[in-house]
């Protein structure tokens, strides 16, 4: 047994002996803090400080070399947390904006049907495109209104712009309108030249995106831009009602039997359009004032012409 | 809502790891290891305690083991009461043996203004170290026993083993 071994089982035995002496060790080395007569210098703590100062920057650099990559990772998750947010919201936010621009573009439009004055002195409905064909024969849209709403087959369907077409079937709670470009589609029409100088006609749609006009008499001066209106003589569309403009005429070139009229109301992007609830017995009754006022004109025709040939 | 942090950081202020960690060897029933490490952790926490007095610490951390060691050398039986009570008696000890010192070198401290900041230093510390003693005590004893149920298993082996 060596002589440390030794000195370990005693102090393991009695290890008052070794208190003492640390104590007393401590105590030695607690008076080397200060120095006589200089109460605020302690060498001892100088020369500790120096020779700790080294080890304690290599510790506090380590230590806050830690805390900033630590702090660092947690503010990039943070920050990784913050960005999804902002992204989920953005896309809320963007979802928000596109339905309030949508609600503000349908409120536009059915303010200016309502606001049209040549839809004034009709009693409508309006009503939203919820289906359009899809088979390029047949030109027609399904509204969200029906026979609920007051809607029956024939009425015109109608945007602030112009003639959409008319009604051609009828649920509760939707409605079939066969547009004016439709084949199947005709109506009569008349260029609105002057009040006394109309060219009648009869309107064709030709599934495309301009319809044809046939005149009954050959026209003697056509312009393009020139309006087409309903003439009310098909007993489905009452008189007046705007379908489109005179397009593709050659100015230079003889005027043709049939010209093509482009459509006023915007066909292809169609969302809100109004019925008017125009019973089927009103449009006789305009059909039959217009018949007669037709006859009651070739009749006062007629008599100034005898008066011409007796003079 | 900062409250919260400031207090748990005052409350941690007051635990002194390298007391329970003495406090803890001393209770391994072996005084040497004890008192030197008592006096290595005090010469260490002084070093690095720059404006403190070299020395106080290691002082009041030997002491500290002394009395750890010396109930354990009376209690046979290690359960918590009786670390707590190595804890409890190594924490005061600790605490006013440093403030005596400070005291002592005339050191301006707010723990030294009065009685009873004196008194409220000593509870503070007590009770933080005993707080901590637990999940610092069951931290290491998974470190230095975690091969004791190996250790027995292989001796109740050796002790079934038929002999050849």
């Amino acid at each position: 047994m060596s002589l440390t071994d030794k000195a370990k089982d005693r102090a393991k035995k009695n290890p008052r002996l070794l208190l003492v002496v640390l104590v007393i060790l401590h105590l030695i080395l607690i008076s080397l803090n200060r120095v006589p007569g200089q109460p605020n210098v302690r060498y001892l703590q100088i020369v500790m400080m120096a020779g700790a100062t080294p080890l304690q920057w290599v510790a506090s650099h380590g230590v806050s070399s830690i805390k900033s990559v630590w702090t660092g990772y947690f503010d990039l998750r943070g920050a990784k947390r913050e960005n999804e947010w902002l992204k989920t919201r953005n896309s809320q936010l963007e979802t928000q904006l596109i339905e309030l621009r949508e609600k503000a573009r349908l409120f536009e439009q059915l303010n200016a049907l309502n606001q049209s004055p040549a839809l004034s002195s009709y009693r409508r409905v309006n009503a939203m495109v919820i289906a359009r064909d899809a088979d390029q024969w047949f030109d027609t849209v399904v509204i969200d209104r029906g026979s609920l709403s007051g809607i029956m087959k024939d009425q015109p369907v109608v945007t602030a712009d112009g003639l959409v077409g008319r009604v051609i079937n009828v649920s509760p709670i939707s409605s079939r309108v066969l547009l004016v470009t439709d084949e199947r589609h005709g109506a009569g029409a008349v260029v609105a030249q002057t009040a006394d100088n109309r060219l009648l006609g009869f309107l064709k749609g030709k599934n495309q995106e301009l319809c044809e006009l046939r005149f009954v008499a050959t026209p003697g001066k056509l312009e393009n831009g020139e309006q087409v209106i309903t003439s009310g003589q098909d007993q489905i569309y009452p008189k007046g009602l705007l379908i489109g403009r005179i397009k593709n005429l050659n100015p230079s070139g003889a005027i043709p039997q049939a010209v093509d009229v482009e459509p006023a109301a915007t066909l292809q992007k169609l969302e809100t359009v109004a019925v008017l609830l125009i019973p089927p017995e009103e449009v006789r009754r305009q059909y039959d004032e217009l018949i007669k006022a037709e006859k009651e004109k070739e009749k006062e025709r007629q008599d100034k012409t005898p008066d011409r040939k007796r003079r | 809502m900062q409250q919260v942090p400031v207090s748990a950081g005052r409350w941690l202020g007051h635990i002194n790891w390298l007391l329970l960690v003495v406090v803890y060897i001393g209770l391994q029933r072996d005084p040497v290891k004890a008192l030197l490490t008592a006096v290595f952790a005090g010469i260490f926490y002084d070093a690095f305690s720059l404006g403190r007095v070299i020395g106080v610490n290691g002082l009041a951390l030997v002491l500290a083991a002394y009395v750890a060691d010396r109930i354990a050398a009376m209690i046979m039986v290690d359960n918590l009461i009786f670390r707590f009570l190595a804890v409890a008696a190594g924490s005061v000890i600790n605490t006013v043996v440093r403030l005596f010192f400070y005291g002592l070198l005339k050191l301006e401290l707010p723990a030294l203004a009065s009685g009873r900041d004196i008194a409220a230093t000593i509870i503070f510390d007590l009770f933080a170290n005993l707080f901590a003693s637990v999940l610092l005590y069951i931290a290491l004893d998974r470190v230095f026993n975690k091969d004791e149920g190996q250790k027995v298993r292989r001796m109740e082996a050796r002790r079934l083993r038929p002999r050849l």
